[in-house]
């Protein structure tokens, strides 16, 4: 007579996060689900072409990192639940700088965020100076973070959906009811430098801004102006990025924050200077902050990271 | 479909308290010996003296107790003669009436007011066994940690009058033997127990140390919460001894080696207060300066032991994780293509690595946050539960 399989209990020690620790402070403090994440597993790893006992046997020896109090830093992938068994394609989410001018990004691979008019070019007293037309020419992915309603601001794309030809876009959108339709997302900016805007310039309100000034949006399909079901069925890898059935189209512009005009304290603490072309051709000075803005969809979790850069002339 | 799953406050959670306890050895050789007196720290007004574990000078060094010596306004050994007369009587003061309280009524402002500390802990029965000269070791909370654990407290002097070298031999263990089943809740601070002394190592060719040896002699007071040991001076002065100051009041047997029957007690401070010169208890409660008083006690320290204890408040989070769920993974690298790494076909099993868990609150905001040792594989044909321990 053997022992019992005891494998499925298993305790293991959590640590607060500085979030928890804050809400703890403000007596906020109350856990109402869990989420699970394999940051560092990597499924090219699995071998398919072995036996079983051996497919994941790479996988399984794979180090865990300790836990971080960081918020932001842990459960980047998540783990996902779906009713069915028998997906062997899911969606994903992916950036679309092809879609149009308005959506390409700079040729730094970036979006270049304006912090003020005078680098926008928008308040007409230093013409020449500004940097989406270097040389007199529009350049790609500028967002006029000081007025995004401006037509010539480039906006950030991202389309969600089945980026394999084997579920060609002609089937029409991933099901709903099997959880592949990814029609709301959350975004997360840090709250010092920008804020989300839809393509109009219409301002979304946060969900939350953390103790790290990490602010979380919840942009819901017929709530927030900048999702779209996408009806394109073309196999028009012009325009599109996904390649298979799709989804939902989210796009945004940043506002950049009123203080990254007004003050030069973040781009010294967290930036550096750098040299432009500006519209007359010349060598402008341009003070920069790189950040990156995470995208993930609420339903499949699944996330992207896109860099952005806020600069301002000076 | 989705990411998360709820925890139900009724059925998913549930607290519990757990003491823990360490084991805290101090040998003598690290509070006199191994730093010299390096980690030795006395203060200007004199009050008391810091011993730490490493040389205090070292941000390396961590404090571990404090060693004072007071004595009572009542006390014979209390005149305006002797050396820091009224330190010692603040010191014995301010211990007393923060361990002991005060007497119902009583007026703070004469001193009298103040409960001597009692030998057996009644302290308002019995008046002739109040212990009016005190050495005090207030222990670090670092070591303490929430409480000392009843019945685990010793501390073994060495009686030889020459503490120097290998001689810390003929030594008396006090411990709260008992104490873990009978303890004395009349304190302010707390619960405290009593100490006996016991010898522990005979000198060769001597009879026993200690006039009563048979573990049933009272030699202070622990206060396990506060961390503070009270240690009588009796303990270092023989049974018989002579002089107006000390009949009678002594632990010691007089006609061991520790001191011939004419004397008041040992050679307290030989070698460690006074140079080379005797100098018994009684002496030194009116002569030396509390720091001396500090360090004769000090070097005769072979060691101390306890336990401390930690109360843990842990509230458990029941992750229950049924078959059909989490099965699938958003990580960037379990799809190429948007096709399923893990699978060759859509009737292969989906497949996916636990690594951490995440408790999140009704914002998204996550808010604790736990890793597996290794990765945990999830399938349809497994079911967990992982429990989800936060302490506090």
């Amino acid at each position: 007579m053997g022992f019992q399989d005891n494998s499925g209990d298993i305790i293991f020690d959590v640590i607060l996060t500085d979030e928890g620790r804050k809400q703890l402070a403000e007596g906020s403090f109350k856990v109402s689900q869990f989420k699970l994440a394999d940051d560092e597993i990597n499924y090219a790893l699995f071998d398919n072409t072995t036996g079983s006992a051996y497919q994941d046997l790479q996988i399984l020896q794979t180090p865990v990192f300790e836990a971080f109090s960081n918020n932001t830093s842990n459960m980047s992938s998540l783990l996902v639940s779906y009713t069915s068994n028998t997906h062997l394609y899911l969606p994903v989410i992916k950036l679309n700088n092809i879609s149009s001018e308005l959506t390409k990004m700079h040729a730094l691979a970036t979006f270049m965020v304006c912090c003020t008019q005078e680098t926008e070019g928008t308040d007409n007293s230093t013409a020449g100076k500004y940097l989406p037309y270097p040389n007199a020419v529009r350049a790609d992915g500028f967002i006029y973070g000081v007025t995004p309603t401006h037509t010539n601001s480039s906006m950030i794309r991202v389309d969600s959906g089945i980026d394999n030809a084997a579920e060609p876009p002609t089937l029409g959108p991933p099901s709903q009811t099997d959880g592949l339709f990814e029609g709301d997302y959350y975004v997360e900016i840090d709250n010092r430098l920008g804020t989300i805007c839809d393509p109009n310039g219409n301002d979304a309100a946060p969900l939350d801004v953390d103790d790290d000034n990490i602010a979380l949006y919840l942009l819901e399909d017929g709530v927030f102006g900048g999702i779209s079901v996408n009806q394109n069925t073309d196999i028009d890898t012009q325009s599109e990025v996904i390649r298979g059935r799709r989804a939902t189209s989210l796009s945004f512009k940043i506002r950049a924050q009123s203080a990254l005009g007004q003050s030069d304290f973040y781009f010294t603490k967290f930036g550096g200077t750098t040299t432009m072309t500006n519209y007359a051709n010349g060598s402008q000075n341009v003070r920069y902050i790189d950040s990156l803005i995470k995208v993930t969809g609420v339903t499949t979790g699944y996330t992207i990271d896109i860099p952005v850069r806020y600069v301002k002339v000076y | 479909m989705t990411t998360f799953k709820e925890i139900n406050e009724g059925t998913d959670v549930v607290n519990t308290k757990t003491l823990l306890h360490e084991a805290i050895p101090l040998t003598g050789t690290i509070v006199s010996g191994t730093y010299g007196d390096n980690n030795i720290k006395n203060y200007s007004h004199g009050m008391f003296q810091s011993v730490f574990d490493y040389p205090y000078l070292s941000s390396s060094a961590n404090h571990i107790f404090d060693i004072t010596f007071g004595y009572s306004p009542n006390s014979p050994y209390s005149a305006s003669t002797s050396v820091q007369n009224s330190k010692k009587i603040n010191v014995y003061n301010q211990m007393a009436q923060v361990l002991n309280g005060f007497d119902i009524g009583g007026s703070v402002s004469a001193g009298q007011s103040i409960k001597e500390f009692d030998a057996d802990g009644d302290l308002l029965g019995t008046t002739g066994d109040k212990m009016r000269e005190c050495y005090f070791l207030a222990f670090s909370r670092l070591l303490v940690k929430d409480e000392i654990k009843k019945g685990t407290f010793s501390i073994e002097f060495a009686m030889h009058p020459n503490v120097t070298g290998a001689h810390k031999h003929g030594r008396v263990k006090i411990t709260d033997a008992g104490a873990a089943s009978a303890y004395k809740i009349n304190s302010p601070v707390g619960e405290y127990g009593i100490l006996y002394a016991d010898t522990s190592n005979q000198y060769a060719g001597t009879t026993d140390l200690l006039h009563t040896d048979d573990g049933t002699q009272k030699a202070g007071l622990i206060y396990y919460q506060a961390g503070v040991c009270v240690l009588t001076a009796s303990l270092f002065m023989t049974a018989s001894a002579v002089g107006s100051q000390a009949t009678g009041r002594g632990l010691l047997e007089s006609g061991s080696f520790l001191g011939v029957a004419s004397r008041r007690g040992f050679a307290m401070g030989r070698q460690v207060d006074v140079g080379n010169r005797y100098h018994d208890m009684p002496r030194m409660m009116t002569g030396s300066h509390i720091s001396a008083s500090a360090n004769a006690l000090r070097n005769r320290v072979y060691n101390i032991q306890f336990n401390n204890t930690v109360e843990l408040n842990s509230q458990i989070y029941f992750c229950r994780i049924a078959h059909n769920e989490f099965n699938y993974s958003s990580n960037p690298t379990y799809l190429t293509g948007s096709k399923i790494r893990v699978k060759n076909d859509s009737t292969d099993t989906p497949v996916a690595y636990i690594t951490s868990v995440g408790l999140y609150d009704s914002n998204d905001m996550l808010l604790a946050v736990g890793k597996l040792s290794e990765p945990l594989r999830k399938d349809p044909t497994i079911e967990y539960t992982l429990r989800a321990r936060l302490d506090y």
